[in-house]
């Protein structure tokens, strides 16, 4: 919606996801106080962006093949995974970094499209299944090969442009950032393309998209593909972050996250997966900062865990349909303030 | 000879006299260490150790050393962390207010929990070195590989239980090229094995037995998990043992039926698990029950998570097999720190009567970060410490006895492994009794330092 009295004259100002000067302003502010934040935050506090940064791109990913295409997958972090061990080999092989988070998320499209083959004949809870052997599979498979390490795992090295290596947190920040920006702006360009129209309208109801001429299975792969590159783009990033790649890191618990980070924030948006994951980890982190002492650690510890999941249910009663929605519902109410009504 | 001349002898000779009583007496040599001798903890004197107790008294610190503890609190590991962590507290407890601390500091843990998730473990390490802490601690950690990864990147030594070859022995070339942050309190797991071997081979011969005993493992599908089943093969090959089958399952398992079906379809006599978590045990434990028949009743020798399991819930599903553990447990009462930890407990948590072995462990930690810190705030101060030096502190540790909890600890450039020695206990009639003395682990071979030697299997 957009505020009284604007209107768009042309269909360049109609389809622009930046439309008024107030929203550039906005836009512009955040992200010189994202620049801005490696001045005034501890160094811990940048390692803990910097690792949710590679989430959030994963999870932007499983926004696209969820929250868009309907195609309910758990095995988001499998595909995070073979980003990781991608970027984990090439680096070894002495490739680029960007070239190797490329490649990452490539390698990850292919093998997310080959496990989203079964997407055509099979959806909803059955999909969810299939998803769940992918996780599986991958996860033993790379413990098979010697190139991925096996039980042993595989080192990765700082990531480096050049001669230049980006070997502190804040160093690695402004390179994330850069690229969380990259991302976020091609997955919101991509559903606004036909094929991200075709994935709504597979969401919404593949029967009546496949009779007005959308390819289904066509449709479905791609969305695997897009939705998988995206994760081994953050999967790639995470390689160079952590240093190490081990299966052990990349847990069905991890994949389920993904998932609930989407609906914390709000299906169907990009904007919703940095509400949900942002309010998630930032739960989660001060939760570790409840100091834990004596016989109270029996009851604090679980207690935390008891806390978030009465936070999540909270947010699912209270908004189901997420955070961005709350986000959408305020900005209705001050852009026809103070004459708006309820 | 003139009178002046006798004179000028005499005197000379006087002078020299007092000269030579005057010299200052030299020093007493310096103990060699490691050579017979034990290396103690620097101040003797432990209140309920080897002086009475008395009442703790109320001391003013020069301030708080506060060490990072990152551990499993809820998961699958949460009753061995829990227990661990009561253990580290209460140590520190004692020492802050019976001894005045470490050279006057109060001793903390600041501990958190990973909750089983590897994110949670990436950001704790990460930040713990970033807010300055030179050493941290992690006894039940599932993702020790990376832990150790950024401790070796990042210079911070961390302190674990146990570990694999591949974390805490440095192979011939990398010990000249590179430096290892990964410190245990244990031996390494394919050492652990053979001692479990050995034992089996003993206990099979003192029940009177023909043949070779018939030997499968059970393990958890990562490079501990597949180390320690290598071992068990190769020990068995070497020892004399008959080795039939290896199976593994994940961190988490609603069933055991495939495991305990192909151990019982090998017709073992005996399991042997290496490195493992208390919920698949506890799944483990009671499927073995559930298929045992007359005919077929092997004896587990595992981990101390089945006792802590054990000591727990005390199902007859986890009688009569056996753990092993590297300290004392909490039956050696005759021991005087573990009679100290009886009475500490008597006043602090009357109402728990049993202590786990990981308990012990935690108290056996305490002990050794307490002398670690000791000898920081000696050569270095407290101000100026760097990871690089807790390393270098570290491995100056050489036969350090932690007042007889468990095995001397030493550690070295390429051997980080601490205590070297094992005992097997039993679980019986609501206890853990030891069944052996402390077994000394046979030394690596330069071959058996590489990694990949232990994961053939």
């Amino acid at each position: 919606m957009l505020p009284a009295g604007l209107y768009s004259r042309s269909y360049a100002e109609d389809i622009a996801i930046v439309r008024t000067k107030t929203q550039w302003v906005v836009l512009v502010t955040s992200i010189l106080l994202a620049v801005c934040c490696p001045l005034f935050l501890p160094k811990s506090a940048i390692n803990v962006i910097n690792l949710t940064i590679c989430m959030l791109i994963a999870t932007i990913g499983l926004q696209i093949l969820t929250g868009y295409a309907g195609l309910i997958s758990v095995g988001q972090a499998a595909f995070f995974a073979v980003g990781a061990y991608t970027l984990a080999i090439l680096s070894k092989a002495g490739v680029p970094f960007l070239a190797a988070v490329l490649a990452g998320g490539l390698v990850a499209s292919v093998v997310g499209a080959f496990f989203g083959a079964p997407s055509l004949r099979i959806k909803g809870f059955y999909l969810v299944m299939a998803t769940l052997a992918a996780h599986y599979i991958i996860l033993y498979a790379v413990t098979q090969f010697d190139i991925c390490g096996g039980q042993v795992g595989l080192t990765a090295d700082y990531p480096s442009i050049g001669s230049f290596i980006f070997d502190t947190p804040v160093k690695i920040f402004y390179l994330f950032f850069g690229l969380l920006i990259l991302c976020t702006y091609l997955a919101k360009n991509v559903v606004r393309t036909r094929w991200g129209r075709a994935f709504v309208a597979i969401r919404d109801n593949d029967l009546a998209a496949s009779v007005m001429g959308v390819n289904l299975w066509q449709t479905k792969l791609l969305a695997f593909a897009t939705g998988c590159f995206f994760a081994g783009i953050g999967g790639a990033m995470y390689a160079s972050f952590a240093g190490y790649v081990h299966p052990s890191q990349f847990t069905l618990m991890a994949g389920i996250w993904y998932l609930g980070y989407l609906i914390v924030g709000g299906l169907g948006s990009i904007t919703g997966c940095y509400f949900g994951i942002a309010v998630i980890m930032a739960i989660k982190e001060g939760l570790t900062r409840i100091p834990l002492h004596g016989a109270a650690v029996g009851y604090v510890a679980p207690g935390t865990d008891i806390f978030f999941g009465l936070v999540i249910i909270g947010v699912l009663i209270f908004e189901p349909r997420g955070l961005y929605h709350l986000w959408e519902v305020f900005k209705s109410y001050y852009r026809l303030w103070p004459l708006a009504h309820r | 000879m003139k009178r002046r001349d006798i004179l000028a002898i005499v005197l000379a000779i006087t002078l020299v006299a007092v000269t030579a009583c005057a010299t200052p007496k030299a020093p007493d040599a310096v103990p060699e260490v490691g050579k017979g001798e034990p290396q103690r903890p620097a101040d003797g004197v432990y209140p309920g150790y080897n002086a009475p107790l008395g009442e703790p008294s109320q001391w003013s610190y020069k301030g708080t050393i506060r060490i990072p503890h990152v551990t499993d609190m809820t998961g699958p590991a949460a009753t061995s962390g829990v227990y661990a962590h009561a253990g580290l507290d209460d140590w520190f407890k004692y020492v802050n207010e019976y001894l005045g601390g470490v050279r006057g500091y109060k001793m903390e843990w600041n501990n958190l929990d990973s909750k089983f998730e590897p994110e949670l473990m990436i950001n704790a390490f990460n930040r713990f070195i970033d807010e300055g802490n030179p050493v941290i601690m992690s006894m039940i950690a599932y993702v020790m590989p990376m832990c150790a990864e950024i401790a070796n990147k990042r210079h911070v030594p961390y302190l674990g239980l146990s570990g694999s070859v591949g974390l805490a022995i440095l192979d011939p070339e990398a010990e000249k090229t590179r430096d290892n942050y990964h410190f245990q309190m244990s031996p390494v797991l394919a050492s652990r094995m053979a001692i479990c071997v050995n034992f089996v081979l003993d206990d099979w011969n003192k029940k009177g037995k023909a043949g070779k005993p018939r030997i499968g493992t059970l393990n958890m599908d990562n490079e501990g998990g597949h180390e320690a089943a290598t071992a068990v093969r190769i020990f068995c090959e070497q020892l004399g043992a008959d080795f039939t089958i290896h199976t593994f399952h994940p961190k988490n398992i609603t069933d055991a039926i495939a495991q305990v079906s192909a151990l019982k379809k090998a017709k073992v006599d005996y399991i042997i698990t290496g490195p493992d978590l208390d919920q698949p045990l506890s799944v483990f434990g009671l499927e073995l029950e559930r298929q045992q028949t007359a005919e077929w009743d092997p004896k587990v020798i595992t981990i101390t998570d089945w006792a802590t399991v054990y000591l727990d819930t005390l199902n007859p599903a986890f009688e009569g097999h056996y753990t092993y553990e590297y300290c004392l447990t909490w039956d050696d009462v005759d021991k005087p720190i573990i009679k100290l930890a009886h009475q500490l407990n008597e006043m602090w948590h009357p109402e728990v009567t049993e202590r786990p072995f990981l308990y012990v462990a935690g108290v056996e930690t305490s002990i050794v970060f307490c002398e670690l810190y000791k000898r920081i705030i000696d050569d270095v101060g407290l101000d100026a410490v760097t990871g690089e030096k807790v390393r270098e502190i570290l491995e100056s540790f050489d036969g350090f006895d932690p007042l007889g909890i468990g095995g001397a600890l030493t550690y070295n450039r390429w051997d980080h492994q601490g205590s070297h020695s094992l005992r097997i206990s039993q679980c019986r009639d609501g206890r853990i009794v030891p069944v052996t003395g402390m077994i000394e682990a046979t030394p690596l071979t330069p071959e058996q330092r590489y990694r990949q030697y232990w994961l053939q299997d």
